[in-house]
């Protein structure tokens, strides 16, 4: 009799427990900010030497002459595959991994993305915003980089048994 | 005649039945998802998934015997909702009630099952027709023990109604705790004719895709389920009735809370059976039923008509 | 009933998690034969990749398969580094074998449930991928992803191991070594488990060198072959592990190693932990690699993965030839279901692993014949070397009876 239903104290000392799932769009779980998520983009570090559109594996980024010595850089979300192999090769450091990672998007425009228009808080939804300046964006990403640090100091891995 | 109408179609006939069943399938899913640390679905989840089938396309497989394959669901659904009807539930007396009535439900909630299996027959299709010789082969496993365990406390009563084995054991007081074996027995067969794991072998997922469903779609799968859900209600009411025999001469509002306290109590241990094992085989499935369950419920006449015989003397 | 039936398992059904297809013929509810058809994923990676640098190749090698990701991709790498010449730091060494066994553990967790959930125990998948969550938290911890880590570059690693995530990763390896004692506890005693698992697909130590079985198929086997232990690549030489095997032969001895593995997974991770090496992480490595052929074998979760790259002095690779496990495994399935039950197919199939997109290749016909018998096979090669090589193999004697 000892070993029909073993499980039968765990599954009963499970019921007491908090549920392991999360009710997703509504509740969100933390992660970590090394997340190989969005790429972001600097656009007064980059010199436009195209290397990451070189390596990308996936035809993913674009990097084209917005003015003199300013670049724009264009990321097909669709084509995207997170490898971030553009941040290891950028030799000024304009690109950084986010921890972005929700981007589903219902219309295909949308998954074209000019980076350096995007503005930290329309992030969730990749909407591209127009009229911003480089630096007000500058600024704006190092606040809310700062923010999220606050908020998800602390143990970052989360271990059911705890 | 009025009376008897409101009786039937709303309380505790059919919509009461309908509710209830809808309560149950819920009960069910989140005792069981809570017990595997999820979430589980919101309360109106089944009530949902009935509506969503209802609005689906009805698909018909081209080589199924279109009528059969229509009318089969009804089928399901009115013989177990017919089955709660002589089922009593706040008072002993069921709604219906004659001499002998406790075997006539476990008869007619045997029709949801041939009903399944003439479903994947009649659908035409392999994974159907496997399912459907799977229900057969599990119904011949468990159909015997049922019937000794459900009818053992009978015995002791000299009585196959359920008015009478109620009144019965009322008067005696906390004899019905005699009839725990068969009481087992009747948990674990009504597991396997519920089709619910360890035993759900004739939809088996991951085997045989949906068993004898594997064709039914839209409104006509929508009342295999609910079928399914009622079938779950009144085995349990049958169980609670047959071996919980007290609680049914407090009046209507305290009689409906025991009475769905113990229906609760059915669907709970159900529902931690059908967690905490893995799906055994067809052959281990004739294998345990008549290896163990059948001596079991032999076990548990035995004792009652010794106890019987000891009683008259 | 005497009348036989066909069942398709496959290529569209609930059990299999990619396109197979397996037609089981039953008499009864007994297996009479099993016919495996494989090819309905063909996606044309080896093609691909003679099409790319080999900096893309990494991340398309990378996406063969979704669980042994990183499997793939080292393997690759060590051929191309085998070629190239490239001293590899020993602090790459370490993080590769350390991301290579967590790997093994979250495919093996996965495995549990999956094979949970094909006999019909959910409530153990549940439990099971609940705590797979942590190691795949840890691994997008370390590596910035959950599924391609994209953690290996040519001639390194990318990703360093910082002392907090040290200290994160033992924290996490200790809360899975209980949860995977329990997972032990409850395969080995939970009766409707064993009796769904014993005595089931059997697969005898001959057949399973016969057939070609690898991995924890094999070592179920009795067959105590573990390419970490033959072929000490990456970090396995520093490292005290053992080769677990069982000699029950059947599905329950196939669920057994897997448990086994992952506990010794536990303890090399720690040692790996404790002696990681302080060097830089990668040397630098050419965009071109010189002219050359190299294999390269390496002990993914499913078992021996072998990978085979033919360079030629561009910065693409003139042939890459991949042998994904399964490829290997799957030949058993149909004698491992000799007389069993139709329940048995899917948790025998599931009982090897299957991954069938990674191991999904090409068939070329031979003068409008699509099979060819092993003599046949090794006569077009025979011819083809000596043709295109100018190599006899004529005199090679095979160890097999033709």
């Amino acid at each position: 009799m000892k070993n029909i239903g073993t499980i039968l104290f765990e599954a009963l000392k499970s019921f007491f427990k908090k549920p392991a799932t999360s009710r997703y769009p509504y509740e969100k779980r933390g992660i970590h900010k090394s997340f190989a998520g969005m790429i972001s983009f600097e656009q007064n570090k980059c010199i436009g030497c195209q290397i990451c559109v070189r390596n990308c594996p996936a035809k993913a980024i674009k990097i084209s002459k917005a003015a003199d010595k300013i670049f724009s850089c264009e990321l097909y979300l669709a084509n995207c595959i997170f490898c971030s192999q553009c941040v290891m090769s950028c030799p000024k450091k304009a690109l950084h991994t986010t921890d972005n990672f929700e981007l589903a998007q219902t219309d295909k425009s949308k998954l074209t993305v000019k980076l350096e228009e995007l503005s930290p808080e329309s992030k969730a939804d990749v909407k591209p915003e127009a009229g911003k300046t480089a630096e007000s964006v500058q600024s704006n990403q190092d606040e809310s980089a700062a923010d999220k640090e606050a908020k998800t100091s602390g143990g970052q891995l989360s271990l059911p048994n705890e | 005649m009025i009376l008897s109408l409101i009786k039937i179609l709303i309380f505790p006939g059919f919509l009461f039945v309908f509710v209830l069943a809808l309560a149950a399938e819920y009960a069910d899913r989140k005792l069981y998802a809570r017990m595997q640390t999820r979430i589980g679905p919101p309360w109106f989840q089944p009530f949902a998934d009935f509506v969503k089938l209802l609005s689906k396309e009805l698909i018909i497989p081209e080589l199924a015997d279109r009528t059969i394959f229509r009318i089969l669901p009804l089928v399901a659904c009115a013989a177990v909702a017919a089955a709660f009807l002589f089922i009593p539930v706040y008072n002993p007396e069921s709604l219906f009630s004659f001499k002998g009535n406790i075997v006539a439900v476990i008869y007619i909630l045997t029709i949801p099952t041939l009903t399944y299996f003439l479903a994947g027959w009649y659908s035409r299709s392999l994974y159907s027709l496997i399912g459907s010789m799977r229900v057969l082969t599990q119904m011949f496993s468990y159909e015997v023990p049922l019937l000794m365990a459900v009818l053992a406390p009978g015995i002791l009563a000299s009585s196959w109604t359920f008015s009478e084995v109620i009144a019965f054991y009322g008067s005696k007081g906390s004899l019905f705790c005699i009839n725990v074996i068969s009481f087992v027995v009747a948990v674990i067969a009504v597991q396997g004719k519920l089709e619910k794991v360890p035993f759900d072998i004739p939809e088996a997922e991951t085997e045989i895709v949906a068993g004898t469903f594997t064709e039914y779609t839209g409104p006509l799968y929508a009342y295999f389920k609910l079928a399914m859900n009622i079938q779950t209600v009144s085995a349990a009411a049958l169980l609670a009735a047959v071996f919980m025999p007290f609680g049914y001469n407090l009046g209507f509002i305290l009689g409906i809370i025991i009475f769905l306290l113990k229906i609760f109590l059915i669907i709970v241990i159900l529902a931690v059976v059908r967690t905490i094992f893995a799906r055994i085989r067809m052959d281990q499935m004739v294998m345990f039923c008549w290896k163990y369950l059948t001596p079991l419920a032999l076990l548990q006449i035995l004792i009652n008509i010794i106890i019987k015989a000891a009683a008259a003397q | 009933m005497s009348k036989k039936l066909v069942i398709p398992i496959g290529p569209q059904h609930p059990a299999l998690k990619e396109p197979a297809s397996f037609d089981v013929t039953l008499q009864g509810e007994k297996v009479e034969n099993i016919l495996v058809k494989l090819g309905y994923n063909h996606r044309g990676i080896e093609k691909a990749c003679e099409s790319k640098p080999y900096l893309h190749d990494l991340y398309l090698i990378e996406r063969v398969c979704g669980i042994c990701s990183h499997s793939h991709a080292t393997c690759f790498l060590q051929a191309v580094e085998e070629i190239a010449g490239l001293n590899i730091p020993m602090r790459a060494k370490y993080i590769r074998s350390l991301i290579g066994e967590m790997e093994r553990i979250h495919s093996h967790l996965l495995w549990l449930g999956v094979a949970a959930h094909e006999i019909g125990f959910d409530t153990l998948l549940m439990y099971t991928w609940r705590d797979r969550e942590i190691i795949m938290d840890l691994l997008a911890l370390l590596t910035g992803n959950r599924v391609n880590y994209a953690v290996n570059v040519l001639g390194g690693v990318r990703k360093d191991i910082s002392e907090e995530e040290k200290g994160q990763i033992l924290k996490a390896m200790d809360v899975l070594e209980e949860r995977t004692k329990y997972y032990a506890h409850v395969t080995t005693e939970e009766i409707t488990i064993k009796k769904r698992l014993s005595k089931v697909g059997y697969l005898s130590p001959e057949d399973a060198v016969k057939m070609g079985a690898v991995g924890p198929t094999g070592r179920a086997s009795k067959i105590k072959r573990d390419i970490r232990a033959e072929d000490k690549y990456a970090a396995y030489g520093e490292v005290d592990f053992k080769v677990v095997s069982d000699d029950n032969c059947d599905v329950y001895g196939r669920a057994l190693v897997r448990v086994g593995e992952l506990m010794e997974a536990y303890s090399i991770i720690r040692q790996l932990i404790k002696k990681l090496p302080d060097t830089p992480l990668k040397v630098p490595a050419p965009l071109k690699i010189p002219a050359g052929e190299a294999i390269s074998r390496y002990e993914a979760p499913r078992g021996e993965d072998v990978h085979y790259v033919r360079a030629n002095g561009t910065d693409k690779p003139e042939r890459v030839k991949l042998r994904a496990p399964t490829l290997a495994n799957v030949q058993a399935v149909s004698t491992m279901l000799k007389k069993g039950y139709l329940a048995d197919v899917t948790i025998v199939i599931a009982a090897i692993d299957p991954c069938f997109s990674c191991t999904d290749r090409m068939i070329i016909a031979v003068d409008g014949k699509s099979e060819m018998t092993w003599k046949q096979l090794r006569e077009h090669s025979i011819n083809w070397y000596k043709k295109n090589r100018g190599v006899d193999f004529t005199k090679v004697k095979l160890g097999m009876k033709e």
